[in-house]
């Protein structure tokens, strides 16, 4: 298993690099893929077969701590190539570089790290616990592929990130001749032909998505790379120069949140349009659409974010925007108008899908929490938030490429990822993209303490709770993570502990510029932090001084999340690398996932316990059941969306530009 | 032009096909049809052979597909001029993937090879499956008959139809009214003669035969009037060979007429065909030519109108009803109608919009479907049931396909859409309710509800053979002693009757005995050794003597038991001949009437173990229920009837062997059961049959289907 070297057996697609042929699996060829992996993920023995693995790289250890520095980089510049199809080889590329990063970094990679890099580089899914230092991680996988000479992009979930480990991991590198770039946000074509150009690139996956949409756009769709350079000669000029080599091997981290919870999100690389939209037709759309009736006119159904005009409502429609020129007068054009107005007005809230600043509306993650920069959403929805908090309106667009995550990973000849928390998707990952994911199982004991979740009946005693254990943590001493799952909770919370008297610091998209330096300061004993559930993942939260005696970092989750996973992430802020640390979680029967998902059993509890606190079981009922809900309708839109996107596709092949 | 850049018209997805500069190819034709005042675009690929239908509003933007215009010019054109029937630029993508998918446009740029190759193979398993999913009609194309059809049509000088038409009326008609005549001779054992074993073999040879003049009359039709017919093949219809022809070149006609025409030209020439057998037959001797026209004559009329003018099916009949009525697509246009009233009311998908359709044709969608697919469901089941009769695991299997194609492969089409679809999403609650009551229903009223449960059979009425009064002697009645009502005593005398010819048979006998008497008399103490050879004699003659008068004395009939005395037609009984044997009456009392029932093999186990009641009806007094008791079961099965009434040949419904000259030689085997008749109900209807209806406790339907069809397995096949 773990012996299995990279190869790449993938079939090729005809475009202008490599890539993987995205081809269509058929339902019963995939049913039966997944159906086998089920039954092997019963029978594989829990625990990783890491030992075996570890063991032979130990067994090389003393051999290759006698090399000097030069002997190393010819050990590895001529084993590498090996590496990827001899597993013995590749026991000996390990040893070598982890000699290396002992000798240039000071951090020897321990087994776990080994084993996870081992399932990197045979193209699978490392599940390792947060904190098990991932970046290593990726860097030895990374190190020895390159070295044989494939082409490694190492995506991260942001530009911080990617900064920090190619400078940090560049030191690893170019201790075997190994180029190492970064993409950042806002860097020059040139500039990033050159970093992609390098033998490991650390990007971020969204710079990464549309640095490949513009190849394609540049290449005209499906080409090879010899049509693209003919074409551009025979029209007389230099071809446009592609920025990326191709899709080779990508190892991606937090592969859950970028290969399930962002999946279907299309990143759409879009020109400036000519026209620019009438703001009167969207003022007008809001004025109508404010003046219908939920449930009469139209259907709102929050879990499923879906909203529909009923027959009434088109009727009541038709008849108001009699005389009202041209653009009412065709059904559709009206209806469609009102439809955008009514979800702008009823799915879309501010600051918590999207952030108003410098007059311009921003769109918030929702797993991340983080602005989602030069993001617009479609068909004139963005017009009509514009509209509704008065911004002006943005020039609409004209979509070039559009493609969503989960086409674009698929595209890797060698694809792999490490996450901290895959285990309830693994069955996905592995139906869409093909990758096996193993768990390993962490270095140290984990130490981190679960207290009982607290339950209150509203949000206003939620606040009041929280603020409640945060003085009491604070009081012993210890720093305070307090997660929440909008921009808008965590500054009513921040507001609360204001009234309360508790000097804290916030972090959410309104102010990453200083995440990294909140972050550093969150584990200072006394420290209290609010942060949106994910700001700062990926960093370590480092503990002051005397901290860890204390009990170590404290966080609070003040709102289950859609999936547990999110929840996890969040809990695995403390207690890193065998420090202390404790959990606990602070809800209220009206959060949003039990309104919505709650169904009859929320109700009851309601009945039963009108202040809150129900039995623990119970209460965990109603998050198993919530959650499975929202993890069940996400997961239906994802599949949704790939089918739609393949059959559009399969229509569309005459068009020649599968983008 | 802001107007057209609002969001509703828009697609995000049209940058695909903004600067693609689209035409249609060069084979495509399009026909302009109307049907039910709508107009249509019919679009002919000359090359494939296959038409589609567009409507208006598509019509419009494939008309500005010229490979000059792209796709944004051709958007600035459709939008020049907003209106509600204005396509959105998602119709337009998608109308542009369907022209591609149909092969009908070209691009200005490099086609998706792979994916060409990808669809062909598609196509192809989609092709392969239609073709081999239906069991009973499996489909395999041989030959491209266009250019042989187009010679016949030459040599045939069809293009004067009013000549054709002529002829047929000419042949058809007289042929017509010479059936009324002839029609006891054509009808005389009908089934026998068509089920005789050497004519089946007859008809297994005529009817591909016939079968494929028919065929030739659909191409030949085609080909007149001005299509084309490329596709003509053997299709297994229930495993017999039958062939079948590609007459889909009609579907670019125009004029209805003409669609229909083709539709009806096989009928027509079956027709055709019939009539000319028809004079042969009336010509002919008596001879195997005779009977091979008696079979086309059959075969090629009333098969033809029995089956291929049935529109319920998707044969000559369905196509003729849909140019007649012009709703194209009916069946297909139906389900989905039916789908949008699911969707609508069943679901509660406000939003679901009904298939465009007038309203008359919702009312043909409204009847179709349902009757369609009940139709199917019988045949695909009756066709499987008659080929299991003759090949059991052939049949099984049949029939398990048959209810796969027909039932479960659509309802769980149907339910993984309702899973699946986007669409039920917004309902899931109230799509898991409905399934789960839908199947709650179901099963309750399979297996839980109960619902009253009979088994029906015939019987006689009877009595012991000592209660029924039998002429002991033939004779003609003189008078009855008793009258009819009367309580007699066991022996006692009933009617007396004489019989000239025994009375002078007495009379003869008794002067051979006097004149033997005398002459042993004489020969006494003469000759002693005659004398006593006279003696021998004399007894001899004597003891003959005594037997006829004891005939003479059974001429008073007497009564074998005791009781109230039941004669048939008293009053008409004097001077009335009775042959020996003959009933006469009954005395009812020390022996009661009883019903001697006789129930098949399958049903006598719920009789024997779970009867709660039986109730009895006379055929002479229909009207009248009368409660029975069951009193006894003749515990085997036996193959013979206690009375020929109960037998086919004596007006029963039981079915009896025709070589058996007493009619009571059953096929299948019997179980008898009596049972006690009220002495009001059977009284003077003894020896008549009776209608018995046993009564079981209410059971579920489920469990009754489930019994017969293991008890059809267990009887019909043997396993």
């Amino acid at each position: 298993m773990s012996s299995t070297p990279m190869a790449f057996r993938a079939e090729r697609a005809h475009a202008v690099y490599p890539e993987r042929l995205d081809a269509d699996e058929s339902t019963w060829d995939a049913w039966a893929r997944v159906a086998a992996a089920r039954l092997w993920y019963r029978l594989r023995p829990l625990l990783f077969r890491s030992n075996r693995l570890v063991a032979a790289i130990d067994a090389q250890a003393a051999d290759v701590a006698r090399l000097d520095d030069q002997a190393l980089q010819r050990e590895l510049a001529r084993g590498a190539r090996t590496a990827l199809t001899e597993p013995r080889a590749m026991v000996r590329a390990f040893a070598v570089v982890r000699e290396a990063a002992q000798r240039r970094l000071g951090l020897r990679p321990f087994g776990t790290q080994l084993t996870g890099a081992a399932a990197l580089f045979a193209g699978r899914l490392a599940e390792m616990p947060t904190g098990e230092g991932k970046t290593l991680t990726a860097a030895l996988a990374a190190c020895v592929a390159a070295a044989a000479g494939v082409p490694v992009h190492v995506v991260t979930v942001n530009d911080y990130l990617a900064q920090r480990d190619a400078a940090s991991m560049g030191r690893l590198f170019g201790f075997f001749g190994l180029k190492t770039g970064a993409i950042v946000s806002g860097m020059s074509l040139e500039a990033r032909r050159a970093a992609y150009a390098c033998d490991i690139t650390y990007c971020t996956n969204k710079e990464l998505v549309f640095d490949y949409l513009k190849d394609r756009v540049a290449a005209g769709g499906r080409t090879s790379l010899a049509q693209h350079r003919l074409r551009a000669l025979c029209r007389g000029r230099q071809h446009a120069g592609l920025l990326l080599r191709g899709l080779h091997f990508a190892i991606v981290d937090e592969a859950d949140s970028v290969l399930i919870d962002e999946a279907r999100t299309p990143l759409i690389l879009a020109e400036q349009g000519s026209n620019r939209d009438d703001p009167a037709v969207f003022t007008r759309a809001l004025a109508l659409a404010a003046e219908l009736e939920a449930g009469l006119h139209f259907e709102l159904s929050p879990a499923q974010r879906v909203l529909q005009l009923t027959p009434a409502g088109r009727a009541v429609l038709a008849e108001r925007s009699r005389g009202l020129g041209a653009t009412w007068a065709v059904a559709r054009n009206r209806e469609q108008l009102v439809a955008q107005a009514l979800r702008a007005l009823h799915l879309f809230h501010r600051d918590q899908q999207y952030l108003v600043a410098d007059g311009k509306v921003h769109i918030v993650d929702e797993y991340t929490g983080r602005v989602l920069p030069g993001r617009t959403w479609e068909q004139g929805l963005h017009q009509m938030i514009e509209t509704k908090e008065g911004c002006a309106l943005s020039v609409a667009t004209r979509t070039q490429a559009r493609i969503t995550y989960q086409r674009f990973f698929r595209r890797y000849l060698h694809l792999a990822g490490m996450t901290g928390t895959a285990r309830e998707v693994k069955g996905e990952i592995l139906a869409v993209y093909g990758l096996d994911t193993v768990s390993l199982p962490p270095h140290k004991p984990c130490r981190r303490v679960f207290l009982p979740t607290l339950c209150c009946a509203d949000e206003a005693g939620k606040w009041h709770r929280v603020a409640a254990q945060v003085t009491a943590v604070h009081a012993a001493g210890r720093p305070v993570l307090i997660g929440t799952r909008s921009v808008e909770a965590s500054e009513r919370l921040s507001a609360v502990l204001d009234a309360a008297g508790l000097a804290h610091r916030v972090l959410n998209a309104r102010q990453d510029a200083d995440e990294a330096a909140i972050v550093e300061q969150a584990g200072q004993p006394g420290a209290i932090t609010v942060a949106t559930n994910m700001a700062g993942r990926g960093t370590d939260i480092p503990l002051g001084p005397g901290v860890d005696e204390l009990g170590g970092l404290h966080v609070i989750l003040t709102e289950y999340h859609d999936t547990p996973r999110i929840d996890r992430q969040l809990l695995g802020r403390c207690a890193r690398q065998g420090n202390r640390g404790s959990v606990q979680a602070v809800v209220a029967l009206d959060d949003a996932l039990f309104r919505t998902h709650g169904g009859a059993l929320l109700r009851l509890l309601r009945r039963l316990y009108p202040h809150g606190q129900p039995p623990h079981w119970l209460l965990l009922g109603l998050r198993r059941q919530a959650q499975g809900g929202a993890e069940r309708i996400h997961r239906r839109v994802r599949r949704d969306t790939l089918k739609q996107d393949r059959t559009l596709d399969a229509s569309l092949a005459f068009a020649g530009n599968a983008i | 032009m802001i107007c057209a850049m609002t969001p509703g018209l828009l697609s995000t997805h049209w940058y695909r096909v903004a600067g693609l500069r689209p035409r249609l190819r060069g084979h495509v034709r399009i026909h302009r049809h109307v049907y039910r005042g709508q107009v249509w675009y019919v679009v002919e690929d000359r090359v494939a052979g296959k038409y589609y239908r567009f409507n208006p509003a598509s019509y419009r933007v494939i008309c500005l597909l010229d490979g000059r215009r792209d796709m944004d010019t051709v958007w600035a054109r459709l939008t020049e001029q907003l209106a509600d029937d204005t396509p959105a630029q998602d119709e337009v993508v998608n109308l542009l993937g369907q022209l591609h998918t149909a092969d009908l446009i070209q691009c200005d740029v490099n086609p998706d090879v792979a994916e060409l190759f990808e669809r062909r193979a598609r196509q192809r398993r989609r092709q392969f499956m239609s073709r081999y999913l239906n069991p009973i009609a499996l489909r395999f194309p041989l030959w491209d008959p266009d250019a042989f059809i187009g010679r016949l049509v030459r040599g045939l000088g069809c293009c004067g139809g009013g000549r054709v038409l002529f002829v047929w009326l000419a042949v058809v008609l007289p042929a017509l009214l010479l059936v009324p005549p002839y029609w006891p001779d054509l009808t005389e054992n009908f089934t026998e003669q068509l089920l005789a074993f050497d004519n089946v073999l007859l008809i297994a040879v005529v009817f591909p035969l016939v079968k494929a003049l028919h065929e030739l009359g659909h191409g030949i039709a085609v080909k007149a009037r001005g299509g084309d017919v490329h596709e003509m093949g053997i299709m297994l219809l229930a495993f017999f060979p039958v062939p079948y022809v590609d007459a889909s070149g009609a579907s670019a006609f125009v004029k209805k007429a003409d669609r229909m025409l083709v539709g009806a030209a096989g009928m027509l020439t079956e027709l055709f065909i019939a009539a000319l057998a028809f004079y042969l037959w009336v010509l002919l001797e008596p001879g195997f030519v005779r009977s091979l026209t008696y079979n086309v004559i059959v075969l090629a009329s009333v098969t033809t109108v029995a089956f291929n003018a049935n529109p319920l099916l998707r044969y000559d009949g369905y196509y003729v009803l849909l140019d007649g009525i012009e709703i194209p697509n009916l069946g297909t246009r139906s389900n989905q109608y039916w789908r949008h009233l699911a969707d609508r009311y069943l679901f509660g998908i406000r939003t679901s919009e009904p298939p465009p359709a007038t309203a008359g044709e919702r009312r043909w969608f409204l009847g179709y479907a349902p009757l369609a697919f009940a139709y199917r469901m019988f045949v695909a089941l009756f066709i499987a049931l008659f080929v299991a009769e003759q090949y059991f695991f052939v049949g099984v299997v049949l029939a398990l396909w048959g209810l796969a194609a027909n039932l479960a492969l659509p309802l769980y089409r149907g339910a993984a859409a309702l899973l699946r679809d986007p669409r039920y999403a917004l309902r899931a609650g109230r799509v898991r309710a409905v399934l789960g009551a839908a199947g709650a229903g179901v099963l309750l009223l399979l297996f839980v509800l109960p619902v009253p449960h009979h088994t029906h059979a015939e019987g006689v009425v009877w009595l012991p053979e000592q209660a029924i009064l039998r002429a002991q002697e033939s004779g003609f009645v003189e008078h009855v002693l008793v009258d009819p009502g009367q309580t007699l005593a066991l022996g006692a005398a009933v009617l007396e009757a004489v019989n000239p010819t025994l009375a002078a048979d007495i009379a003869v006998q008794a002067a051979k005995v006097e004149e033997v008497h005398v002459r042993r008399d004489a020969a006494w103490g003469v000759n002693p050794a005659r004398a006593s050879q006279l003696g021998e004699e004399l007894r001899r003659e004597q003891a003959a003597l005594e037997r006829l008068q004891d005939d003479a004395r059974r001429l008073t009939l007497c009564a074998g038991a005791h009781g109230v005395l039941l004669l048939e037609r008293a009053p008409d009984l004097p001077g009335r001949f009775l042959r020996k044997g003959d009933v006469v009456g009954y005395v009812v009392g020390e022996y009661l009437p009883l019903a001697r029932v006789v129930v098949p093999q399958a049903e006598a186990d719920q009789v024997r173990l779970a009867t709660r009641a039986v109730d009895i009806k006379l055929p002479q007094d229909l009207g009248t229920t009368w409660p029975a008791r069951l009193i006894r079961q003749v515990p085997k099965a036996a193959r013979d009837l206690p009375s020929p009434v109960l037998g086919q040949g004596g007006g029963g419904e039981i079915i009896v062997d025709p070589r058996d000259q007493r009619l009571t030689r059953t096929l299948e085997s019997l179980f008898e059961f009596e049972l006690e008749l009220p002495r009001t109900a059977a009284a003077g209807y003894i020896g008549s049959h009776v209608h018995v209806r046993f009564e079981h406790p209410a059971e579920p339907i489920g469990q009754r289907l489930w019994r017969s069809l293991r008890r059809l397995f267990m009887s019909r096949f043997h396993v």
